[in-house]
């Protein structure tokens, strides 16, 4: 088991590489200069040039990017170029939002999907399970931006039952009711899509444990269909869901900047999108890189929740 | 200049289709914020606080608030073209050869940090950008101020006494205050003290000025907050506090403003200001502020080194039709590059009429029909209404444009290295008090990188007249050489101006003595929020 857990996590080292690799060449290859934005539109070539040199955006591309490299593994991940602040101080606060946002759109996905998986599943081909299927593909095809807004126009401007943006009041906010009752908005618009997904899995997952014979022997020897599913479908059909539900929370931490945009909740989200507009390079590693690495983490996590429940799962490159 | 991101298109779609939903129940304003605090929604996001080495609007409006120069504009009055006021300078005078200015300070004023401001704190705030020997010189500053045309105007700047500063010009310009008062870069006083502990970097973090209002915290991409200085030497201001929130999203913006969490909004959804009106908010204007939407044609391009057609390109557009169906009035046509806030601005001067049919025959002798065009844009808040609308009526003569949209800040760099060859229309929205910016916009010597000509246009005889203006004393006389430049430039067509924009506002009820004074930034200190 624990070599298992080495070799899962020495397997993550060349994916973290190749994600620096990817995020760096990315923003230097875009178009437009950091140097507009620092220096204002029409500043000398020679102040150009001298803030180039500053930056070290004269040294050749590998260079610079294994300069970056070593800083980031001391936990120097720059400053910003637009706040001029450090970018861990900026972007450290913001992804404890998102992943507060995050988690709790997981859970609440969770909660959805695997509910109406587990009911579609154990009525497949019914109209109950047509009813709640079709209801997930409409959550899973809804763009989030327009979910988002009726949200909004419904629960927050007509009802006037919840806030409408931010992630606590704007005047003397704070306290976990004040964010919990801005979180319920934007938490529900992230889920639904991800429900669809994990409640689809679910209930694919299940159906082919259901049909296995030890399933078959189970009920015609009289035990009762809800402990079927709870103590002999759900466990062994908990692996796939797993890794989904796994990979759905490393794509809500990545993947929530709509919804911080839509209720502008101040996440690494919203300030990927800022920061890629602003052409913050500096800002846009750090949180890329950040975010994949919570979404390898995750998946490690998972993998190894999944052979602790699945023993056949523990291989590495073929070795047990 | 502005920034910004987001669709209004597809707001406006999502809008139309889900405000049915809840037809008729968005039928009063909620209650007021609490007393005395003004929440102001920002359509983009604010760069850093430190006036020096600054651009741009948004921390223009943050930093007017907190800082102050030794001259400013009155913000308290809507009236067209604004008038000076002495700020830290309680008066100043102007040698008459126009090469001396002599500036006499308020006395007993304190930075928001306890330190005196006097005469040296003067030298020490212009030595940041003129004095490379000075310990706290700066670069970047001194950038900007080369860029915004003020560094190379002065001479020296001296000490006469603790009250007194002599600013010495190499030459004449009558512009030299108004361009100390635009937004990039901004000719505030800092506490020298503050920028001695803070040093450049963190400067930005620790805005310490003389203004009314002085610095809490800035939680970036969430709010900026301020508060009543008590200490304020002027006249004390109405709210207790501002909290500035960066909402670039239009849809999001206006969802916060409905729902009662922010009592301003600035550019609201033009298609929606109709119904805000409905609801009880108040929307305010301003139909001289000195913001301009126009085109630039590139001279350069082959098919546009014909100035017939340039001509013919601004006579297709109907721009009457512009500002009632896309902007909803909140938008006056263009004919002119002065733009509205200017003292040389002239309303009735008309460039090109819209002729469809002049267009057509002028193409035709011009033998430039079935042109096909690259029209360069920027991703902005408002979407790509207005270049949809110009591309439209460029149709109905026979010219077909591709639209390509970019980022913002990409987009800006290419337009300020000007026009390649292949690209024949791009566009901005701009402006300034100051008619020298149409000096920054027409003058051969200004083409880029030395200036904003981006459409490469060059006329001596407008160069000529230009020089001349900025150099009169009296500024009628002035403004009568910028109109006669505009005219040689506007028939030379190397721009298309489209429409000088009103800059709405919406507002709470409960706020009063807001002044939508004729800029792109505004004065809080007359502003009460009641309950």
């Amino acid at each position: 088991m624990w070599s298992y857990v080495a070799g899962r996590l020495f397997a993550t080292i060349p994916v973290l590489l190749g994600v620096s690799v990817l995020v760096f060449l990315l923003m230097h290859l875009a178009p437009g200069d950091v140097t507009g934005t620092l220096l204002g539109p029409m500043a000398s070539p020679e102040a150009r040039l001298a803030i180039r040199e500053r930056l070290g955006l004269d040294q050749p591309l590998p260079v610079q990017y294994l300069t970056w490299l070593g800083l980031v593994l001391q936990g120097d991940l720059g400053s910003s170029w637009v706040h001029r602040q450090e970018v861990a101080d900026l972007i450290l606060p913001k992804f404890v939002n998102t992943a507060v946002l995050a988690l709790s759109a997981a859970l609440l996905a969770y909660i959805i999907g695997f509910a109406a998986g587990i009911w579609a599943a154990s009525r497949s081909y019914t109209a109950t399970d047509r009813v709640v299927m079709g209801l997930m593909l409409v959550f899973g095809s809804t763009p989030l931006y327009w979910l988002g807004l009726v949200l909004v126009l419904v629960f927050s401007l007509s009802l006037r039952w919840l806030p409408a943006t931010g992630m606590v009041s704007t005047l003397d906010g704070g306290g976990v009711l004040d964010v919990l009752s801005h979180l319920v908005l934007p938490a529900a618009a992230s889920a639904l899509p991800s429900a669809a997904i994990v409640a689809r899995v679910t209930r694919g997952s299940m159906l082919d444990v259901l049909k296995q014979n030890y399933i078959r022997v189970a009920r015609s020897r009289g035990v009762p269909w809800p402990v079927i599913i709870r103590k002999h479908a759900l466990r062994n059909a908990a692996p796939p869901i797993l890794t989904v539900g796994g990979m759905e929370l490393g794509y809500l931490l990545g993947g929530v900047v709509f919804t911080e945009v839509v209720f502008a909740w101040p996440g690494v989200g919203n300030q990927l999108y800022s920061s890629i507009v602003g052409r913050d390079i500096p800002m846009v590693q750090g949180v890329v890189l950040l975010i994949a690495l919570s979404f390898v983490v995750i998946n490690l996590v998972v993998d190894v929740v999944n052979t602790y429940i699945d023993p056949r799962t523990r291989t590495v490159n073929g070795q047990q | 200049m502005k920034s910004g991101g987001g669709s209004l298109a597809w707001t406006v779609r999502t809008l139309s289709l889900t405000i049915p939903i809840v037809a008729g129940l968005l039928a009063e304003p909620r209650p007021a914020l609490a007393a005395g605090t003004v929440v102001w929604g920002l359509p983009v996001g604010v760069s850093v606080l430190d006036p020096h080495v600054s651009c741009g609007w948004m921390a223009k409006f943050v930093d007017y608030q907190m800082f102050e120069g030794l001259v400013e504009i009155d913000l308290t009055k809507p009236e067209a073209p604004t008038q000076f006021k002495g700020q830290l300078a309680e008066r100043w005078e102007v040698s008459d050869d126009g090469l001396v200015y002599t500036f006499h300070l308020r006395q007993g004023v304190r930075f928001h940090d306890g330190t005196p401001f006097d005469a040296a704190a003067v030298k020490f705030n212009f030595d940041r950008f003129l004095d490379k020997s000075a310990p706290h010189y700066s670069a970047t500053a001194a950038g900007y101020f080369s860029f915004a045309g003020i560094s190379p105007i002065i001479k020296s700047v001296e000490v006469m006494d603790p009250a007194t500063v002599r600013i010495m010009l190499n030459e004449p310009n009558n512009q030299f205050l108004r361009l100390g008062m635009e937004d990039c870069p901004q000719l505030y006083m800092v506490s020298p003290e503050a920028i001695k502990k803070y040093g450049e970097k963190d400067l930005a973090l620790h805005p310490v000025g003389t203004g009314p209002f002085k610095f809490v915290e800035r939680q970036p991409g969430v709010k900026i907050e301020l508060v009543r200085h008590e200490e304020y030497w002027g006249q004390k201001p109405g709210l207790d506090r501002i909290i500035f929130r960066e909402l670039e999203d239009p849809a999001t913006r206006l969802n916060a403003f409905r729902a009662g969490e922010i009592n301003i909004i600035q550019d609201p959804v033009w298609d929606e200001i109709e119904d805000l009106v409905a609801e009880g908010y108040v929307v305010t204007k301003n139909e001289r502020a000195p913001t301009l939407w126009y085109l630039s044609l590139n001279t350069r391009h082959p098919k546009f080194k014909d100035a017939r057609v340039r001509r013919a390109i601004n006579m297709a557009i109907d721009r009457e039709g512009l500002v009632k169906e896309v902007l909803r009035g909140y938008a006056r046509p263009a004919y002119t590059m002065l733009n509205a806030g200017t003292h040389a601005h002239d309303p009735d001067f008309v460039s090109f009429k819209y002729d469809p049919e002049g267009a057509k025959a002028l193409l035709k002798e011009a033998g430039a029909e079935n042109l096909t065009l690259t029209f360069e844009l920027p991703k902005y808040g408002f979407g790509e209404l207005v270049e949809k609308w110009v591309q439209r009526d460029l149709k109905k003569v026979g010219i077909e444009t591709n639209l390509v949209v970019m980022e913002w800040l990409a987009y800006l760099d290419k337009w300020n290295a000007g026009m390649p060859e292949g690209v024949a229309i791009n566009d901005m929205i701009w402006g300034m008090q100051t008619p020298e910016w149409t000096s920054n916009s027409y003058r051969c010597d200004r083409q880029p990188p030395n200036g904003w000509n981006n459409a490469w246009g060059c006329n001596p005889e407008a160069d000529k007249l230009l020089r001349e203006a900025v150099r009169k004393r009296d500024l009628k006389e002035a403004a009568k050489l910028y109109q006669q430049a505009d005219r040689i430039m506007l028939e030379e067509a190397a721009y298309a101006p489209l429409y000088h924009y009103y800059n709405p506002i919406a507002l709470h009820p409960s706020v009063k003595g807001f002044v939508n004074a004729p800029a792109n930034w505004w004065d809080l200190s007359t502003v009460r929020v009641e309950k």
